[in-house]
């Protein structure tokens, strides 16, 4: 392995060494220094610096464990002063005087820091090691490029093997099988036959569209006898819309898609017009546009010339739809230089963010040669249409409505913010004045900000006043100078030096040194201050604005009668608007920009106008009638020029690099860019015919998908810690035929599909599960299982209730009723996606995506067994079938639906058994009802028994109540609430509580009866049991009372009836009726959970949520054949 | 041999080619204990394939099997628990001698402690009346008082104590020690998070699976919900009596058989066959783990009436069960965050969770479970001796609350193998920051791993080039802390 530490640390080593003034001193130490330094220095560097700074770790990028390495020091420079040692770095930190204090941990003692003191005093001898100078330095990082370029095989150029001669021609149907073949031959394998057709079709028409065959194009095609049946379906299946379904959603896993931005706090986190990303990308593989043309658009179609057709502005999405980072400018640009590197190159460049790759020719220059390309890009004011909208749909018109609105609410609110911000800085112009005095020269942020506070001023606004006054400390003007010459004045004896600068004042009428006229009244008596020169200023500030202030009154006044009056654009006296522009300029620190009203408003005004923005976003991103836009970017004005950030830290500079394309992949020096940002050069360079990585890289995708297994089996690391392609003279081969195919992704289908290799069985035999389990040499076909999206395609397919519409805003498939598109139209949520989608393997719109994990969990099962999704399309095939009687010709017909094939009469049988069965039940048993229930009824006194006890059977508003409107005519205001409720009309509509009992016990009951009213006449509660009677009766009016019993016998079912019946009128009988019911634990219940406590107010609750309809046995038999392998494989 | 991190299809091969073909970045060790990993699972199983799950041992003998989290999010005072500053009462309402560092708001003078301390236990530890129950545990514990972390914002903090990295995306601790050990039963989830009542701050991005496959991420489960379906989606079939979901799963293995036979040595037809079995008894074993009236009643007693007590329990019956990795956030959004009113706040916060922390330790014990259950109790950082200052809208402008804190605070630990009646490190005479035996919050991680049996620099995985760890390239085991 090539030690990479080492060339990089001695390539900086040759450039410091030459200037470091160590070195030179290092050159001839004495040896005493030399003895002092090994005796003393270096065992306190070995025991507290080397395991931070030493072979295994450089923080910082420091070593102290050779010289050399010590005299280049850290990155930020040589941690020795050698003109003045005492001023070191090392010292400093050493000394803990700073902020950056070490050790660590742990203070040297004082000795020690002595000892290196002494020894940086010295000049800091340090032994020079033995055949480890600069001079025969491995070579620079530079050269380990272009090295690497030579040797490794994938930076080499694509070279176009001749297709070799093998044992079985007649095997040989497409150049492909040559390839294969010859990796067989030598491993003394043979291909699998080939698949049967209901296998082929099957494997086809997943392959290529993700979605089953039907029955009919099974049997037509298994009937078709003819040579060239084959090819016409490849044909037919690549003309399908559906094929763009299919392969753009694997291009939407290397894109790293989503419609959210992930984690934003208060923004909104959906991005508006995503899908016409996602629609390019389906619409792209549909028409197949050359994958060169379809790379350039993705990365710059802003820069192209377009015409017309709008739409591949769309295209930006691969660089705009990545995770927002709380909007961390350098993780953006980080995750779009992944996406790019990885996606289109197979390179891990982000690899090099914070120092040269650890691995691969790859510099820490090359990766902010392509940040600086990414940053000096920026969002459009106003994402570009792509399709002119129609304007007399009302969808759109609606929706432009609204969002007239909403925007115009954002704006109105944020100019009335303004018009107060400002109103509210020139009033206080005083306080500004007096602080910006005070805090001239106070470097202390923190300090001038409590200044500010004290005042009740934003700082914000403080500090362009204090920038004002330094700048008229240098050039004062006819206004300011007196605050100049005021201002140079000592503290001490203010007030006796003023005067003479008064008398100066009052004489400088012209010339150079002249004065305004009006500043020089202010100053005709001599201030005692400072603070009274500031307020004197402020008093003149305040004079001209209440001046200035009457003059737009009094127009408004003219107005009225006169409405062509001019608007006043300034005071008519010169000297007077000289001074009123001071806050009215529009550079005046008092003149604040609208643009800046958000970052200086407090943080409830900032909530407000972040809530407005959210209003406008969401509904650009929701509502159906917004045309669609491209997420797109363009250039900056000026473009950014990188440098490196040392270690990543943007605020570590470090040398500057021009943007431009990476080292290993130029063929001498890369050049700068000069159009723009550069984008659309880099774009170019990554789609030269020449360029070793492009086209690899997309054929070995395409491989993948097609085969199970890239050729190369890490497909976004083609780089030296990637596999080496199993087959490298095929994939040289197909990237050949590619570009030479103009970059058509469909020929490539076709070059695959057609092969022998691809169309063998995938049966593993044993010959060659023995020499390669792995399947490298593609000795069979990979057996696929569907990923999740194919899967629910399929379950929606088998359901019958597939909407196979294209295009268009996401659809929610997380929640029932599901949407019957397509999974690729389903809203990707980048940050929370659902648990079910993840735990089949989706793509993790995280991070870009090479290949699709492929786990099986038990949550997998889960989903399938219990989802709402499956049950409900399990039923829907059920329903499907249910018109055929014959139990055979039902059976068969499933098997068709979901398998496209006949049952076998073995499978026959045992399928009857299952549908034939009489021990069905119909759904799961519901929950026991709870023991709280609610009705109405009379108590009859005689019986000491509840008589005609109904239910009330609406629950509406906390209330349970006899008929849906409430009060009802007829009976009156019969309720029970949580707390109580209030009786009916008459004495057989008392309102009744009930308890059952729920086994045999002994309970206690406490509660409170009360009538609450000051009117009416109150109310009479009983007790009752439906066993033994009355148990406690009382009368309430306007008081309360206790209904406590205690020990009281229940048996299981026994009702104990709570009746809140009227008095002899019914007005104002609202009570409140709160009971406890506690029940003793049977003796011989260890170890079981009962229920021993009941209370009327917590366990108030409305009707159980209704149980869905259980599965019928033909729904249940359906569902089974959806969880088959059968249905979830693709031989 | 190469490298060779798991690859995604490393998790659907037969258990040989798992062997031949990976060393999981754990160097050979690793592989060797893989090669005896669990092997009566396997064969209880009756596959020979690989389930991302299935228990494995780490690199060496581990002190710890399992691990809770209890997460005080939004960040607990130490100086009002666990790290007493009595100067602070000296100089209360007046400044400090050295300037205020900065944190994410002003702060101004000393805010001295509204809470009485304690000594506890024979180590004599003392601890405020906040955590008065738990400190009965105190000989248990390691109060490790000197954290510390980089930035005083939630966000970037919480990534960092939950994925070691505060804003790129990284597979969180749970995801990495699923991925590293499996699970004990794979019929419940291996990473169980627990939130009452909706998300923290940053969501779901705290016990995101990264670039770990999807099976690795934590299952989030809202707490405050109490029916079973609504905590474990899809654990429930609403639709189907018990009885005739079996037969329907025997007839979809019976077909399943047959399918197979004709598909020999398919290892993954053979995984996918097995794991319904696992989830028609996980529908079993997840109603049972998150059933607490099947606790008796002394020990609900024990544990209190409160959420965060309810979850605890639910958590001593999952730990049990053998999930391998529990979080236990004391509520959404972050409301430990007492920028005002610290007393009031603090005091009814630690009341919602100090009984069920002591019963959660008590239970362990008794269960001899605390030996090798790892308990970290901590918030994503601390909070500032010195008194809030009013800040407009960013809160109530009370002066009696504290600031976010990264440069001290305090976790601490019990259980699987750190010292008890310990302390660790020391924050400054006022508790600003650490300045003694300081443990940054990768330090943290390391010695947890190990106390995992895993060295934190060995434990990789390797994705885009590159191998990552749950410590990148820093953290240091804290070796005072190892009982």
């Amino acid at each position: 392995m090539y030690d990479l530490s080492f060339i990089k640390t001695i390539r900086l080593c040759t450039a410091l060494l030459c200037i470091s003034p160590i070195a030179s001193m290092a050159e001839a130490p004495t040896p005493e220094a030399l003895e002092f330094f090994e005796s003393k220095v270096r065992p306190i560097l070995v025991e507290n610096c080397t395991k931070c700074h030493g072979t295994d770790k450089q923080k910082s990028g420091l070593r102290l464990d050779t010289a050399t390495h010590f005299a280049k020091g850290g990155e930020s420079g040589p941690v020795i002063n050698a003109k003045k040692p005492t001023a070191s770095r090392l010292l400093n930190v050493i000394e803990y005087r700073g902020k950056i204090k070490m050790p660590e941990d742990k203070k040297l003692p004082d000795a020690q820091i002595e000892i290196i003191r002494k020894w940086v005093t010295m000049g800091a001898p340090w032994p020079e090691e033995a055949g480890k100078t600069a001079a025969d330095a491995a070579p620079t990082f530079s050269n380990f490029i272009s090295q690497i370029r030579e040797s490794h095989w994938s930076f080499k150029p694509i070279h176009n093997a001749p297709i070799p001669t093998v044992s079985t021609p007649d095997w040989i149907d497409s150049p492909i099988d040559a390839f294969i073949l010859v990796g067989l031959d030598q491993a003394g394998l043979k291909p699998s036959p080939q698949a049967d057709k209901r296998t082929l079709i099957r494997r086809l028409n997943y392959d290529l569209t993700g979605l089953p065959p039907t029955k009919e194009e099974v049997e037509a095609f298994i009937t078709d006898e003819r040579p060239e049946a084959y090819t016409e379906l490849v044909e037919r299946l690549l003309a399908s819309p559906h094929y763009g379904e299919r392969w753009g959603r694997y291009w939407l896993d290397v894109a790293r898609y989503a419609d959210t931005k992930g984690y934003v706090f208060q923004e909104n986190r959906f991005y508006p017009y995503s899908y016409t990303y996602r629609d390019y990308v389906i619409r792209s593989f549909n028409e197949d546009l050359p994958y060169d043309q379809f790379i350039v658009e993705q990365l710059a179609a802003d820069l192209l010339e377009l015409g017309e057709d709008k739409r591949p502005l769309a295209a930006l999405g691969f660089l705009t739809l990545g995770r927002r980072f709380i909007n961390n400018i350098h993780d953006i640009t980080d995750d779009r230089i992944d996406v790019v590197t990885r996606g289109l190159l197979g390179l891990t460049v982000s690899c090099a963010r914070c120092h040269d790759h650890k691995y691969d020719p790859i510099s820490q220059g090359d990766y902010y040669a392509l940040y600086g390309i990414f940053r000096s890009t920026q969002k459009p004011g106003e994402f570009p249409l792509i399709e002119q909208p129609e304007t007399d749909d009302p969808l759109y018109q609606e929706f432009q409505k609204i969002l007239t609105e909403k925007r115009k609410e954002l704006t109105d609110y944020e100019a009335d913010q303004h018009v107060k911000l400002l109103n509210e800085t020139r009033s206080k112009i005083r306080a500004y004045l007096v602080t910006a005095e005070e805090a001239m020269g106070n470097g202390d942020v923190t300090a001038v900000k409590t200044l500010a506070k004290e005042s009740e001023i934003r700082y914000q606004v403080l500090t362009p006043w204090v920038t004002l006054l330094n700048n008229q400390l240098k050039t004062p003007d006819a206004i300011f100078r007196p605050f100049a010459w005021f201002k140079a004045l000592p503290d001490e004896n203010f007030a006796e030096a003023a005067k003479a600068v008064t008398s100066k004042i009052i004489e400088s009428t012209s010339g150079d040194q002249m004065i305004n006229p009006l500043v020089r009244k202010t100053f005709e008596s001599s201030p005692a201050s400072m603070k009274k020169v500031m307020e004197r200023y402020a008093t003149l500030l305040e004079d001209t604005d209440s001046q200035w202030r009457d003059q737009l009154a009094s127009h408004a006044q003219i107005i009225v009668n006169t409405p062509d009056a001019p608007i006043p654009v300034k005071l008519d006296n010169t000297n007077a608007e000289d001074i009123r522009q001071i806050i009215y300029a529009k550079n005046s620190p008092a003149n604040i920009a609208r643009s800046r009203l958000f970052s200086i408003s407090n943080t409830s005004i900032q909530q407000t106008i972040r809530a407005k923005r959210r209003n406008v976003a969401k509904h650009e991103a929701t509502h159906l009638g917004r045309p669609d836009r491209a997420s797109s970017i363009i250039d900056s004005p000026t473009p950014f020029n990188p440098y490196i950030f040392l270690r990543g830290k943007p605020g570590n500079r470090g040398e500057n690099v021009p943007r431009r394309f990476l080292e290993v992949l130029s063929q001498s020096d890369p050049i700068p860019y000069e159009q723009g940002s550069g984008r659309l050069e880099m774009a170019k360079a990554i789609t030269a015919p020449n360029n070793p990585l492009t086209a690899r890289v997309m054929v070995n995708r395409v491989w993948l998908h097609h085969f199970g297994r890239g050729l190369v089996n890490t497909p976004s690391d083609f780089g030296l810690q990637g596999d080496s392609p199993s087959h490298p003279e095929l994939l040289d081969f197909l990237a050949t035929y590619f570009i030479e195919h103009n970059w058509s992704v469909k020929d490539l289908h076709r070059v695959m599909v057609l092969s022998n290799a691809y169309r063998q069985s995938s049966h593993i035999h044993e010959a060659g599960a023995e020499k390669d389990i792995d399947n490298t040499l593609v000795w069979r076909q990979t057996r696929k299982r569907l990923d999740f999206e194919a899967m629910r395609d399929s379950l929606l397919t088998a359901s019958g209730e597939i909407d196979l519409a294209l295009g268009g805003p996401p659809v929610s498939i997380t929640k029932e009723p599901s949407s019957p598109r397509r999974a690729v139209y389903g809203l990707v949520e980048r940050q929370n996606m659902a648990g079910f989608i993840k735990n089949f393997d989706f793509a993790s719109p995280d991070t870009h995506s090479p290949k699709r994990y492929k786990t099986i969990v038990p949550q997998q099962a889960l989903f399938l067994m219990n989802s709402p999704f499956v049950v409900e399309r399990a039923r829907a095939i059920g329903k499907r079938t249910s018109s055929i009687e014959s139990l055979d010709a039902r059976i068969e017909e499933l098997f068709e639906i979901c398998y496209q094939r006949e049952p076998s009469p073995d499978e026959l049988s045992e399928l009857k058994a299952f549908v034939e069965r009489d021990d069905f039940m119909q759904g799961p048993t519901p929950p026991p009802e709870a023991e709280w229930r609610y009705g109405y009824g009379r108590y009859n006194a005689e019986t000491q028994r509840v008589e005609g006890y109904t239910k009330l059977t609406i629950f509406k508003e906390g209330r349970w109540q006899p008929r849906d409107t409430y009060p009802n005519k007829e009976i009156g205001h019969i309720a029970l609430t949580k707390d109580g409720g209030h009786p009916g009309n008459t004495t057989s509509h008392a309102s009744i509580r009930r308890w059952v009992a729920p086994r045999d016990g002994r309970i206690d009951i406490s509660g409170t009866f009360k009538h609450g009213s000051v009117h009416g006449d109150g109310l009479l509660g009983y007790i009752v049991s439906n066993k033994n009677g009355l148990l406690g009766d009382y009368a309430v009016k306007k008081s309360e009372s206790n209904t406590d019993l205690n020990a009281i016998e229940v048996k299981q079912c026994e009702t104990i009836d709570f009746v809140a019946s009227p008095g002899p009128t019914t007005s104002h009988d609202s009570f409140s009726w709160t009971m406890r019911i506690k029940m003793d634990r049977p003796a011989n219940s260890t170890g079981q959970s009962l229920q021993t406590k009941w209370e009327s107010r917590k366990d108030f609750a409305g009707p159980p949520p209704s149980l869905p309809e259980p599965l019928s046995p033909w729904a249940q038999f359906a569902q089974v054949l959806l969880l088959t392998n059968e249905f979830m494989y693709v031989d | 041999m190469d490298h060779h991190a798991l690859e995604p299809d490393d998790f659907a091969l037969t258990r040989r080619d798992f062997l031949q073909r990976s060393g999981m970045g754990f160097g050979l060790a690793g592989l060797a204990s893989l090669m005896g990993a669990s092997p009566s699972a396997m064969a209880a199983s009756g596959s020979s394939a690989v389930s991302p799950m299935i228990a494995k041992q780490p690199h060496f003998p581990a002190k710890a099997k399992r691990v809770i989290h209890i997460f005080l999010n939004g960040g607990l005072s130490h100086v009002d628990s666990f790290d007493p500053k009595p100067i602070l009462d000296k100089y209360h309402g007046k400044a400090l001698p050295n300037q205020n560092l900065r944190t994410e708001r002003p702060t101004g003078g000393a805010f001295r402690s509204p809470f009485k301390f304690k000594q506890y236990g024979q180590s004599g530890i003392p601890v405020s009346e906040l955590f008065s129950k738990t400190a009965e545990h105190v000989d248990n514990m390691c109060i490790i008082r000197s954290m510390y972390a980089d930035v005083p914002n939630h966000e970037p903090s919480l990534l960092l104590m939950n994925c070691g990295e505060s804003r790129q995306i990284r597979p969180s601790f749970g995801s990495w020690v699923t991925y590293g050990l499996g699970t004990e039963n794979e019929s419940l989830p291996g990473f169980i998070t627990m939130c009452p009542g909706g998300y923290p701050i940053q969501e779901s991005q705290n016990w995101q699976s990264g670039f770990l496959p999807g099976v690795h991420q934590g299952t989030y489960i809202d707490t405050k919900k109490t029916e079973l379906e609504e905590l474990i989606q899809f654990i429930k079939n609403k639709y189907t009596a018990n009885a005739d979901q079996r037969k329907q799963i025997d007839l979809l293995q019976q077909l399943n058989h047959r399918h197979q036979k004709a598909r020999a040595r398919d290892a993954e037809l053979d995984a996918r066959i097995h794991s319904f079995e696992l989830a028609y008894n996980m529908q079993m074993e997840a109603s049972d783990a998150f059933d607490i009236s099947k606790e008796p009643e002394y020990i609900r007693t024990m544990y209190g009436n409160t959420t965060q007590s309810r979850q605890l329990l639910i958590a001593r019956r999952l730990l049990e069960r053998g999930v391998r990795f529990i979080q236990a956030w004391h509520g959404a959004g972050q409301p430990w965050d007492s920028h005002d009113d610290i007393e009031d706040r603090h005091r009814k916060l630690a009341g919602e969770c100090d009984q069920g922390i002591a019963a959660l330790l008590t239970d362990l014990k008794q269960r001899g479970m605390l030996e090798d259950t790892l308990i970290l109790c901590t918030g994503e950082f601390g909070r500032t001796p010195t008194v809030e200052l009013p800040k407009p809208g960013s809160n109530a402008g009370k002066i009696n609350g504290r600031d976010h804190n990264h440069y001290g605070f305090t976790s601490w630990m019990a259980g699987g193998g750190v010292k008890g009646g310990h302390i660790h490190g020391a924050t400054d005479e006022f508790g600003y920051q650490a300045v003694e035996n300081r443990v940054h919050v990768h330090d943290l991680h390391a010695t947890m791993l190990h106390l995992l049996g895993f060295d934190h620099e060995q434990f990789t995985y390797r994705y885009a080039g590159r191998d990552f760890r749950l410590t990148d390239v820093h953290g240091n085991i804290v070796r005072d802390i190892l009982a």
